[in-house]
């Protein structure tokens, strides 16, 4: 085209100017960043300044890397050697069927405060508890947090962790032995009164409606909840007509849903998972049956733990040290490969949300390195 | 909407003119609301785009209105539409953002997004001509904090 032509005054240059990445409106700049995966963000963080600061503090990043990372959350797990580790299930995990999917290791050069790391429960950021610490970190920010713990705890080995995220009133709670800890709010344990039965090791990743779940370890007709707004403790009826043992029964939740999957003899038997369909409603029970001849070969196991619901309905499911996604509609599993086995995992969403947002300015939030500041 | 074809006239900022079937303009969600709204007279002016980019989306548009096309042969389609110079891409998103076709914006991100994703701080800068501003000491900092990222 005529260069001259452009010089006119209502006529833009007509060819196409060179358009930078630089010069997409942010918003468009911060959706294309909000989709990578974490390393790539860590390493897009180099890049420039601009870039650093959008990665680092802007709001609108932060709650556009969350809705995306609410549909495809994470798996924390520990490998054979008890490392924790990090597998993204991203948008792109359409690929999963390659051996290509390698975890990130987290310990000890990930963000994680010092000493052994055991993961309790996981909403937005995880718990850690290391013999006498509870921690909460965000350890993709470095982030964490020591909950200073009753007197009384230090020696008592009999304690159940859990953990409950509530958005309406933004309160992150610890539940043990049914005393609460908000944080953010005071220092003290409150006491809210007796469990009325014994709660067995895994009680807080059962998160529905702001209140978490465990089941009777020794009958299998009663399933407990704590409603963290309330502070009471109440009933739930199980699906009618259990035979199992409620040691071979485990309660976990799946997109929003209570289920209790039932694997009496997994070997030879077919696995229930039942869904309680309407919350509280004992007649809501519904049962999907997962045939044990179409489970992958090594993977029948007595460990077979459902893990989350993603991918339009596909559960995965984590059973003899793999991951499988299960499709209930077709009755049919697909191997999730990686490098590593799990020996357990919880999910996770990866989170850019500041501890200090939930903590407050009263409190100490400590990083794991020193922040750097870019001006 | 009547059965019989409705053409639209689109005029892009190099006062180029596209007559263009309208139900396949109305993918454009921009243009959708002016037809609805009936504040179409006879030109639509898309002062944001240029005629080159306009020529692309709508080869996308046609393509993706064609009836009876198959999903892998889209997606032949859409994978060799993104293979353009960055500049015509970020020119796409733009117009794609302007034009308001969540479809194509989301496709034209993805790959961006895949632009970026292997490649190493350097490599992006370079690729995307984008200036490091950091000091020296800055940048080592930063990547002393993030050293796991880059094993």
């Amino acid at each position: 085209m005529d260069v001259k032509s452009s010089s006119s005054k209502r006529r833009r240059i007509s060819h196409v100017p060179k358009i930078r990445i630089m010069d997409l409106p942010l918003v468009i700049l911060i959706e294309i960043l909000s989709r990578l995966s974490i390393k790539p963000i860590f390493r897009c963080k180099i890049v420039c300044k601009l870039w650093y600061n959008l990665l680092s503090y802007d709001p609108l990043f932060v709650n556009m890397y969350q809705t995306k990372s609410l549909k495809f959350p994470c798996i924390y797990f520990f490998d054979g050697v008890g490392n924790p580790s990090l597998l993204e299930l991203k948008a792109e995990y359409n690929s999963y069927a390659h051996h290509c999917n390698r975890p990130i290791q987290l310990t000890p050069k990930f963000h994680y405060p010092p000493g052994r790391v055991f993961l309790v429960g996981l909403c937005n950021s995880p718990t850690n508890i290391e013999k006498h610490s509870v921690y909460i970190s965000n350890p993709l920010l470095g982030e964490y947090f020591e909950v200073k713990l009753p007197e009384w705890e230090i020696s008592d080995c009999r304690v159940t962790y859990g953990f409950c995220f509530s958005k309406a009133i933004r309160e992150l709670t610890k539940v043990s032995e049914l005393e609460v800890y908000t944080l953010g709010v005071g220092e003290k344990w409150r006491n809210v009164g007796k469990i009325p039965c014994l709660v067995c090791c895994k009680f807080g990743n059962i998160n529905i409606n702001g209140a978490l779940h465990w089941m009777d370890s020794e009958k299998n007709d009663i399933i407990y909840s704590f409603d963290i707004e309330t502070k009471k403790v109440k009933s739930l009826p199980p699906p009618p007509g259990l035979v199992t043992p409620p040691w071979n029964l485990k309660l976990v939740e799946l997109g929003n849903y209570l289920c209790l999957t039932d694997y009496y003899n997994t070997l030879s038997n077919n696995i229930d998972i039942w869904w309680m369909k309407e919350y509280g409603v004992s007649e809501s029970w519904t049962k999907d049956i997962i045939l044990v001849n179409s489970i992958p070969r090594g993977m029948v196991d007595f460990n077979f733990e459902p893990i989350l619901m993603w991918k339009d309905g596909e559960i995965l499911i984590q059973s003899s040290t793999k991951l499988a996604s299960y499709n209930p509609k077709m009755k049919s599993f697909r191997v999730v490969y990686f490098y590593g086995k799990v020996i357990t995992a919880i999910t996770n969403t990866p989170s850019f949300y500041s501890l200090k947002t939930i903590m407050g300015d009263d409190f100490q939030v400590t990083n794991v390195y020193p922040k750097t500041q870019i001006v | 909407m009547s059965s019989s074809t409705k053409f639209l006239t689109l005029k892009t900022c190099d006062d180029k003119k596209f007559v263009l079937d309208e139900a396949i303009a109305v993918r454009s969600q921009t243009i959708k609301n002016m037809v609805e709204d009936d504040c179409v007279s006879n030109v639509i002016p898309l002062p944001n785009v240029d005629s080159k980019t306009m020529t692309k989306v709508i080869e996308y548009w046609k393509k993706h209105s064609e009836e009876g096309i198959s999903k892998d042969m889209l997606m032949d389609f859409d994978k060799a539409f993104v293979k353009v110079h960055h500049s015509i891409l970020h020119a796409l998103i733009l117009a794609a953002n302007f034009l308001n076709d969540k479809e194509m914006l989301d496709m034209m991100c993805q790959e961006v997004v895949d632009r970026i994703k292997g490649k190493t701080p350097e490599e992006i800068r370079k690729e995307f001509d984008i200036k490091n501003d950091f000091t020296p000491e800055e940048e080592e900092e930063i990547r002393k904090e993030n050293a796991w990222a880059f094993e």
